[in-house]
């Protein structure tokens, strides 16, 4: 317990180089904004963030859920959890620039915010009221906010606890986390809407904010299957983790996996047998032009490759196999992005044409190295385990 | 109200209820549940309650003669309402049954006890809803005794069922489930059976049970064989929990009527599934285990879970209402403005809606607080409240949005029949007969899982690992 609070060395290790190419890529990325390819820029910094915004979000409604059922799984992750919804600072700066985009830029990728856009659209026109600037800028305020106060809770009555020893602090978690996952279900699924499907501002689907939602936790959860091996070297960790909870972890990231499958699934059908142009614009567009090779390593990627490997029990056991098909997943969290943000009809058709450009590499990269530097820097600030929760103390107390 | 908690911890941790009661023993535990089927006498209580269940089934008989004698025009449909109450009633006892398949399925996978006391009697509900859903399509077809034309086999005609039709995918989704609920639930019942053989005294009893049990002698082959197809079984039937539903909301979101045509009705479907499911579980649960004196085993944790799981599905159907309401608004298309937001709150059915919106979505809000989750009566009341309101939910979609065609010109109201509440309320006699024969003649909880519980059982089991 002594050493509570130190990164093993291959962590700290990373986290130096997460820094360098975090700001190094970043730079570059500023390169392409400099020679004018602002549209490229941002559509590329929008992946990025969404990345870094999945891993730090989705990290809090895995707590949320921790709090809520308590398994033994989560009393291992949930340090690195907290540490990761500790970057919502962070989070909240990286997401300025797109602000600062949407007002400034006399073509922004959000169509909608154009001047003068909707004089001609109808559809804008009635969407007004929603989507303009200011709305944009005062939602994204109250989302942060909200996140800013749910995080602050959940990390601070847990550093209470461990400080303390108070059980009724567990309690109070498991109180806040009901409300907890209601707050963080809506305010995602505007921001999902406001940030990724005002991308098209006439397309539109009811289920847009759940997929966003699990491929959040998707990512968090694939993360702590990378993270706990790496973790547990020289730290509390160590001795808490058994085969059977890193089997549990796993079992988590395999039922996720199923359920990103699903709400993917359920659009898809729908939108493809209703086959209404309004609606099916959006598959359209994501089938043609280069895309349905992107489409089709999604599915692969996502889904079929670690479906048919963690159906089996020794991976999901496998601390060295695991983990690798868990960074599998988190690498294909980014094709699932650029598939779903990428994809923009060229100026007066109904066609899209993938064009690859460095940015959207080094942006998401440069976004995911600042971001990493600060997750192994708030996890190095605490104890690895939360050895005074009186549940986790029961925990102890049985095999599993 | 009864005790809720095992005590505080020493720091101030107040643990949830107890799953089991600590005095109990193994011999308490067989006795208290393995007695009620055995007992000779017959309680006035379940006579009567039979009793209520059976004449309602006789209304079931008399709906189901009227109806075969006259056809599907006593019934309340008209063009355009061409689904009316069998389609809601269908859909309303398929969800009731989900409970029973996500309690034996998922809660084993994800390793939670208190799933073992209640998970016996839940299954037996499935099966018993998705028996009650059944009759509806069958008889919707207007002439029921050429069903089997919904089944793809050769004939002579070389005539096949339409594959790309999701209510053919329901024939296969609820057939499948059936099976896979029956040979759960019945795998399950096995080492009970068993224990029933054991204890009867009748000759005839104890041959009828020990027939059952399928020679169950309780070695350790025989667990071990055991577990490993209860946990086959539950693998198989976890995707069955999500995918019946799902299908049954496929029959409409991929057709393009407004209010049906939804990305989110999917999961909105299962949670609403679930939902209904779990306030059915309770409605029966807390009635009987203070008839038959089950506190011990099925405890204030039983019913602590069950309303949080309902508090949790009814907000995801929150969501589900508000994301509808919302992009009806922002995708601008007038079609799902006049159906979502016009039609459904101000239109001839808005009282419907607004009953669908108080039981659904402000009912649950007080399953937030402890008292009301601890306060059996309230919560039973609560339970139905809400089983209403999953029925008006179907009601409101199917009704609702079929009533206005495209044309002006096609309107028309609908209103189920007398036929039509009939058959509907002698399903519910079906429901409740079964339910009450399933109790007299089978031990409603799982003897041998609960005695897992029991502190000694817990202790052996830590002295082994």
């Amino acid at each position: 317990m002594n050493d509570s609070g130190t990164l093993p060395s291959i962590l700290t290790r990373f986290q130096q180089r997460s820094l360098l190419v975090g700001i190094a890529a970043l730079a570059a990325s500023a390169g392409a904004l400099y020679v004018g390819d602002s549209t490229e820029f941002y559509k590329a910094y929008l992946i990025g963030f969404f990345l870094v915004l999945g891993l730090t979000l989705g990290a809090m409604g895995l707590l949320f859920v921790h709090h809520l059922v308590g398994g033994a799984w989560g009393f291992i992750v949930q340090r690195m959890l907290e540490a990761a919804t500790r970057t919502i600072p962070l989070v909240a700066i990286l997401f300025l620039p797109l602000v600062y985009h949407v007002f400034t830029d006399a073509h922004p990728i959000y169509h909608w915010a154009e001047a003068g856009a909707a004089a001609h659209d109808a559809l804008l026109q009635h969407k007004a009221p929603y989507l303009n600037v200011e709305g944009f800028a005062i939602r994204a305020g109250v989302y942060f906010v909200v996140w800013f106060v749910l995080i602050f809770l959940l990390n601070s009555i847990s550093r209470r606890q461990d400080e303390t020893g108070d059980g009724r602090l567990s309690n109070r978690l498991g109180q806040i986390s009901g409300p907890g996952i209601v707050l963080y279900m809506f305010t995602m699924t505007f921001a999902s809407f406001d940030w990724a499907m005002s991308l098209d501002p006439h397309w539109f689907s009811t289920i847009y904010g759940v997929i966003f939602v699990v491929g959040q936790v998707l990512s968090s959860m694939a993360m702590m299957v990378v993270m706990v091996p790496l973790a547990r070297r020289n730290t509390d960790l160590g001795l808490a983790i058994t085969p059977e909870r890193f089997h549990d972890l796993t079992k988590l990231m395999f039922a996720f996996t199923c359920l990103w499958a699903y709400v993917q699934l359920s659009q898809f059908l729908i939108i493809w047998y209703g086959n209404l142009p309004e609606e099916v614009i959006f598959f359209h567009l994501r089938s043609h032009g280069g895309y349905e090779y992107f489409a089709i390593a999604l599915v692969l990627g996502q889904f079929v490759f670690p479906f048919l490997i963690l159906l089996s029990r020794w991976p999901k056991r496998s601390m060295k196999w695991a983990p690798r098909i868990a960074a599998w997943v988190l690498f294909v969290r980014y094709i699932d992005l650029y598939w779903y943000l990428m994809p923009h009809p060229e100026p007066g058709t109904h066609e899209a044409h993938l064009h690859f450009h460095w940015v959207h590499v080094t942006a998401p990269v440069g976004l995911l190295g600042i971001w990493f530097f600060a997750f192994l820097w708030n996890l190095s600030k605490r104890p690895m385990l939360p050895v005074n929760d009186p549940r986790w103390k029961e925990k102890l107390s049985h095999v599993h | 109200m009864e005790t809720t908690t095992s005590g505080h911890n020493q720091a101030g941790y107040v643990p949830p209820p107890d799953v089991i009661d600590r005095s109990e023993t193994y011999g308490s535990v067989t006795n208290l549940i393995g007695s009620i089927p055995l007992e000779p006498r017959i309680r006035p209580g379940w006579i009567t309650g039979f009793l209520v269940g059976f004449a309602l089934l006789q209304v079931m008989l008399l709906s189901v003669t009227y109806l075969l004698v006259h056809g599907t025009g006593v019934w309340g449909l008209n063009i355009p309402v061409g689904w009316g109450f069998a389609i809601v009633n269908f859909v309303w006892w398929v969800g009731i049954g989900h409970a029973g398949t996500l309690i034996s399925a998922i809660l084993l996978l994800l390793k939670q006890d208190w799933r073992m006391a209640i998970a016996r009697f839940s299954e037996a509900m499935t099966l018993f809803a998705v028996a009650c859903a059944g009759v509806f399509p069958v008889l919707h077809t207007g002439r029921p005794w050429l069903a089997f034309w919904l089944l793809p086999y050769p004939n002579s005609m070389q005539i096949w069922p339409q594959f790309r039709s999701p209510l053919l995918w329901d024939v296969f989704a609820i057939s499948t489930y059936a099976t896979v609920s029956i040979l759960f639930w019945y795998v399950g019942l096995i080492p009970d059976l068993a224990t029933m053989r054991d204890r009867a005294k009748n000759k005839l009893i104890k041959y009828i049970y020990g027939t059952l049990a399928l020679g169950w002698r309780g070695s350790a082959w025989h667990w071990h064989r055991y577990e490993i197809a209860s946990l086959t079984l539950a693998g198989l039937a976890t995707p069955l929990v999500v995918s019946v539903h799902t299908i049954v909301s496929f029959d409409f979101a991929v057709s393009v009527i407004p209010g049906w045509h939804t990305t989110i009705f999917p999961p909105y479907f299962v949670a609403g599934a679930v939902y209904s499911g779990f306030a059915m579980v309770l409605t029966l649960l807390i009635p009987l285990r203070s008839y038959y004196g089950l506190q011990s085993v099925v405890t204030m944790r039983h019913i602590h879970n069950c309303a949080k799981v309902m508090l949790a599905t009814g907000l995801i159907v929150g969501y589900g209402y508000s994301m509808e309401i919302f992009i009806a608004w922002y995708s601008g298309v007038e079609y799902e403005q006049f159906m979502l937001i016009t039609e459904r709150m101000t239109g001839p059915y808005a009282l419907q809606y607004w009953a669908l919106i108080f039981c659904n979505v402000i009912t649950p809000q007080f399953l937030w607080f402890r008292g009301v989750r601890e306060n059996l009566v309230l919560l039973w009341i609560l339970t139905i409240v809400v089983n209403i309101g999953m029925w008006l939910e179907r009601y409101v979609i199917v009704v609702i949005s079929l009533h206005r065609d495209y044309l002006p010109s096609s309107w028309d109201m609908y209103s189920g029949t007398v036929w039509d509440w009939g058959l509907y309320i002698g399903t519910l006699g079906l429901f409740t007969t079964l339910i009450f024969l399933f109790i007299r003649v089978l031990p409603m909880i799982a003897i041998f899982e609960v005695r897992m519980l029991l502190p000694d059982a817990q202790k052996s089991e830590e002295k082994k690992a």
